[in-house]
């Protein structure tokens, strides 16, 4: 956690102060219930919401079924041996020596999205490209934030790594140590896999949920020894909000060289410098 | 497993305040923080977030999907946040001319930040005033509520990729204040 993290927490902090007090006298002070108009219109938003809710399990009962008809005994799919499989090329994800990614979030409306490109070296050195064009290195020595609209570089004291909430959960699976991989599979429920071709390759897209998200995670039969490659691709989809995609990440290298300079900026003429580091 | 806001708003219509009061810890910070951005004065923000709680829960009722109510309060809480600046406003202007070199001063005399907390904390208060009301709400919702973007982002009202947006910026607007103060 940075300082300014620690700061902007450390803040936020004011906002509980004296919140059991409060609690308690608010709810001294609530009407017996809520304006009648509510209650009388309550009766029906609860039938539609218990009806939401049959909809939603009749949903998931019918995807379990689905599950046990495609894995369970006599399936033509080994359900168990795809799981081990996907176990495995994950379990490469925290082995990667250096990685190549980018992750698209997309937005509400239709041409609404952003995308965060991502090259990144074991233990702790990065590149990233923020949708607003905006260009972030990191290393031990220093932290550059690079802003090309206004041709400025901002050179600050090394930090712990990347803007971790831009990377969402799955960028943040390469960053971390391997521990948090192996516990994402833990966490995980397989629900079922299937044959693609993914850029003229044989694939397999495997689905899982954890956390209440659907991941389709695109792999070969030879992600988890090729390169080191775990995977090619993972959609990730919100199961409340029928099905919207959060977040795409796509894996485009991993155990290349990536060049120093790649992983720093140097300031180029013209460029406006200004170095916040504490020890220059 | 926690059990959802739809759930607890249901139970709360039927009359059960400990479900209000199970909505009031997930949201309470939130609703202070916003009310904060109105007033600047953090005891008068709590005050406000009371009548927000109150407003929402005579209001329950109408509230069309009981699963965001975490939306629907945060956007309770910036209404009154625009009042109360609003009268704020028409308040301060009543006592221009009358001592209001005072009223300021006195305001400013109530600003826990430099009542109490540490300098490098004030400075990021100060930071915090700066930001755009967007990119303030979008920083509340998202360390009020367990840094989860989804959650956040829902009560920013903007899609996932403009929420990025809003967070970096704010934090990068933040950081640079406070090196600046610092002058380092």
């Amino acid at each position: 956690m940075t300082e300014m993290e620690r700061d902007i927490e450390a803040y936020y902090e004011r906002y509980g102060r004296d919140h059991e007090r409060r609690r308690q006298e608010l709810l001294e002070r609530l009407p017996e219930r809520p304006l009648a108009v509510g209650l009388s219109r309550a009766g029906w938003r609860e039938d539609r919401f218990v009806l939401r809710s049959v909809l939603a399990l009749a949903a998931g009962l019918m995807l379990v079924f689905g599950a046990l008809v495609a894995f369970g005994p006599g399936s033509r799919l080994g359900g168990a041996d795809e799981h081990a499989a996907w176990a495995a090329a994950m379990a490469q994800v925290g082995r990667v020596q250096s990685v190549h990614f980018k992750i698209t979030t997309p937005g509400l409306h239709e041409g609404d999205s952003s995308t965060v490109e991502m090259w990144w070296r074991r233990p702790g050195e990065f590149r990233m490209v923020l949708p607003n064009g905006l260009v972030m290195t990191g290393n031990a020595q220093k932290r550059c934030h690079y802003d090309p609209q206004s041709n400025t570089l901002l050179v600050l004291d090394p930090g712990p790594g990347p803007e971790m909430f831009l990377l969402t959960e799955l960028g943040g699976l390469f960053t971390a140590e391997g521990e948090v991989a192996r516990r994402w599979v833990e966490e995980s429920r397989y629900l079922r896999s299937e044959d693609i071709v993914y850029k003229e390759l044989r694939c397999r897209r495997v689905c899982c949920e954890k956390g209440g998200r659907l991941y389709e995670y695109v792999i070969d039969g030879r992600s988890g020894e090729r390169d080191g490659m775990p995977f090619y691709e993972v959609k990730e989809y919100s199961r409340l909000e029928s099905g919207r995609l959060l977040s795409h990440l796509e894996v485009l290298e991993v155990n290349t060289d990536l060049p120093a300079d790649l992983l720093a900026i140097e300031p180029q003429p013209g460029t406006k410098v200004v170095d916040h580091r504490t020890s220059k | 497993m926690a059990e959802s806001d739809g759930s607890l708003v249901l139970r709360a219509i039927k009359g059960e305040e400990e479900a209000f009061g199970q909505l009031y810890d997930r949201y309470a910070r939130l609703v202070r923080a916003i009310c904060h951005d109105g007033t600047r004065d953090l005891e008068r923000a709590a005050d406000l977030a009371q009548e927000v709680f109150l407003r929402a829960y005579e209001r329950l009722g109408e509230l069309k999907e009981p699963e965001r109510f975490g939306p629907w309060v945060a956007g309770i809480a910036r209404n009154v946040a625009r009042e109360c600046r609003r009268s704020e406003m028409r308040d301060r202007h009543v006592w221009l001319g009358e001592g209001s070199q005072e009223v300021a001063e006195s305001q400013e005399d109530q600003r826990w930040e430099q009542r109490e907390a540490p300098e490098r904390l004030a400075h990021v208060a100060e930071a915090m005033e700066r930001l755009n009301d967007e990119e303030r709400l979008a920083l509340h919702s998202f360390y009020l509520q367990g840094q989860d973007v989804e959650k956040a982002r829902r009560v920013a009202g903007v899609s996932r990729s403009s929420f990025y947006r809003l967070l970096s910026r704010a934090r990068q607007r933040i950081e640079e204040y406070v090196r600046e103060r610092e002058g380092r």
